[in-house]
C-alpha cells in the first residue's frame, strides 16, 4: 500500500458525508458513446455509462460557475466544475483514464452526464478542463452539450456499498 | 403521391423520400449529395497525390507513422465542440457548406443556389522539427483541391468520373486559401493545431424532376467538347425563354415507375401498337 493511500483513504471516505445526508443531489457519469456505424452519427448508438463517485457510492460535489437560461425549459448556459474527486488507490477512487476514457477509439465519443434537480432526466456536458494536478483530488470543468430525453443503449454498471465497480476479475459486471 | 414541389436543386430532390435513409445509417447525409461527393472526392485525391512524399516523411513522426494525409473526415466545420465530443484522427478533412448561401435568379425561368463552401484540413500538434518536416503539405492541399474541381473528378475516385456533375454542381470554383490557427482553438496558449482553410464557391441549378415538367417556356443549350473520359465543363450556354404557342407536350402528372403514360386522357402508344410504361 503506497503512503499517500492513507490520505486518500481519508479524503474518499470524507467526501461521502455530505451525499449520505442528501447533500449531494447531483450524480455525474462518464459516458463512451459508440455507434454501429463506420463513423460517429451512422447508425444506432449505444451507451457505456461509469458512475463517478466516492466511498459508499455518494457522487461528487457539483458547482455550476454561472448559469444562463437561454430558452423557457431548456438547457443552461454555465459550466459545471466537478469535484473534487478522489483519485484511485488501492480500494477506491476514480481513475484518470475512467475520468477521461482514455480508450476511447475514433469515432467514439465521450461526455459526462449530470443528472439531478438541474437536469431532471440527464444533461451531456462535454470536459473542457481537467486538473489533475494535486494528488488529493482531481477536478474537471464542464460545458453543456444536450439535454437527454431517452437513454438508448444505456449501461450501468454493478457497484458494491463502497462504491466499487464489481468485476469478476477482469471485466466489469454491467447492470442489466 | 402528389403533394410535393417535385424540384430538383442540383442534386437534392423534393420530395426527400424515406428510401433515401439508409436503414442502416439513419441520417440525413443522402440530403446533401453534393457535400458528401466533394468530401469523399476531396479525400481520395488529397491521399492519391500525396501519399508517397507524405509517408516517407511520418515514417519518422511518431504521432503520424502509418497515417494517410488525410486520416480523418467529417461532414461539417470544425468547431471546439465538435472537438471535444467526438474522438477524431489527425490529420482531419472537413467540408461544409458555410458562409452565405443566396437563392437568386439563375435566368428568367430557373433559379440557383449559390453557396459558399469551407474546407478545412488540420494537423495535429507538433514540435517544431516536426513542423518544419510536414507543414509544407498545406500548399499542396490547395492546389490538389484546385486542381480537381477544375477537372471535375479524379482518377483515384470512382475511377475518374466526373462527380462533381453527378453531384448536382452547374459551377465550383476555389477562391482563395488561408493558413493558420485552426477553427476550434480559441486560446493563444494552446497547442498549435495548423490548419489550411479552401473557401469555394458553386451554384447549383432548380431542374424539374424526371417524368415531370411544367409548361414549356424555353430551351437551354451547353455546347462542351470532350472525348471518351467525358466532357469538358461547358465553354458555352444560352437559353431561349421564348414562350411557344404549341400546346404542352410532356405527361402532366408525375407518374410512378410501372404507370401507364398518358396526353390529357389519352394513353400513349407507339405506332406499332405497343402502349408506354413509366420504367
Amino acid at each position: 500500500m503506497a503512503a499517500s493511500d492513507a490520505f486518500k483513504a481519508i479524503v474518499w471516505s470524507a467526501r461521502n458525508i455530505p451525499g449520505l445526508y442528501g447533500l449531494r443531489p447531483h450524480t455525474v457519469e462518464v459516458g463512451l458513446g459508440t455507434w454501429t456505424g463506420v463513423d460517429t452519427g451512422i447508425g444506432t448508438k449505444s451507451v457505456t455509462w461509469t458512475p463517478i463517485v466516492e466511498r459508499g457510492g455518494q457522487p461528487p460535489k457539483v458547482r455550476w460557475l454561472n448559469t444562463e437560461e437561454l430558452a423557457v425549459g431548456g438547457l443552461q448556459n454555465g459550466a459545471a466544475q466537478i469535484g473534487p474527486i478522489t483519485p484511485e488507490f488501492s480500494v477506491g477512487g476514480t481513475s484518470v483514464a475512467t475520468l477521461m476514457q482514455s480508450a476511447i477509439a475514433k469515432g467514439q465519443t465521450r461526455h459526462v452526464r449530470i443528472t439531478g434537480p438541474t437536469h431532471p432526466n440527464g444533461a451531456l456536458y462535454v470536459i473542457r478542463n481537467s486538473d489533475f494536478g494535486s494528488a488529493l483530488h482531481y477536478m474537471l470543468t464542464c460545458e453543456p452539450v444536450a439535454e437527454q430525453t431517452v437513454v438508448i443503449g444505456n449501461t450501468t454498471f454493478l457497484t458494491d456499498s463502497a462504491g466499487n465497480i464489481l468485476t469478476d476479475g477482469g471485466n466489469q459486471l454491467n447492470n442489466a | 403521391m402528389t403533394d410535393s414541389l417535385y424540384q430538383r436543386l442540383g442534386e437534392m430532390r423534393l420530395p426527400a423520400a424515406a428510401g433515401d435513409v439508409d436503414d442502416d445509417d439513419l441520417t440525413l447525409d443522402p440530403l446533401d449529395p453534393a457535400r458528401d461527393t466533394l468530401l469523399a472526392l476531396l479525400a481520395a485525391a488529397i491521399n492519391a497525390e500525396l501519399s508517397a512524399a507524405w509517408g516517407k516523411v511520418v515514417a519518422v513522426v511518431p504521432a503520424l507513422a502509418g497515417k494517410a494525409p488525410v486520416a480523418d473526415t467529417w461532414p461539417g466545420p470544425p468547431s471546439a465542440e465538435l472537438m471535444l465530443q467526438r474522438k477524431g484522427d489527425f490529420p482531419i478533412l472537413f467540408v461544409s457548406r458555410d458562409g452565405d448561401g443566396t437563392y437568386e435568379d439563375h435566368s428568367l425561368a430557373r433559379r440557383q443556389l449559390r453557396q459558399a463552401w469551407e474546407v478545412h484540413y488540420a494537423l495535429l500538434p507538433l514540435e517544431a522539427g516536426e513542423l518544419r518536416k510536414l507543414q509544407d503539405v498545406l500548399v499542396r492541399i490547395g492546389q490538389v483541391i484546385d486542381a480537381t474541381i477544375e477537372r471535375g473528378g479524379h482518377p483515384a475516385y470512382q475511377g475518374g468520373a466526373k462527380v462533381l456533375y453527378t453531384a448536382g454542381f452547374a459551377t465550383l470554383y476555389l477562391r482563395r486559401v488561408r493558413k493558420g490557427q485552426a477553427k476550434f482553438v480559441s486560446d493563444k496558449e494552446t497547442p498549435t493545431y495548423l490548419m489550411l482553410t479552401a473557401e469555394l464557391e458553386s451554384t447549383e441549378v432548380v431542374e424539374p424532376l424526371d417524368g415531370l415538367a411544367g409548361a414549356w417556356t424555353g430551351t437551354s443549350f451547353s455546347v462542351s467538347t470532350g472525348n471518351a473520359d467525358g466532357l469538358i465543363q461547358p465553354f458555352m450556354q444560352f437559353t431561349d425563354e421564348y414562350t411557344p404557342t404549341l400546346e404542352q407536350w410532356a405527361v402532366e402528372a408525375f407518374n410512378p415507375a410501372g404507370a401507364v403514360l398518358g396526353f390529357g386522357t389519352d394513353t400513349l402508344v407507339t405506332p406499332g401498337g405497343d402502349t408506354l410504361i413509366n420504367n
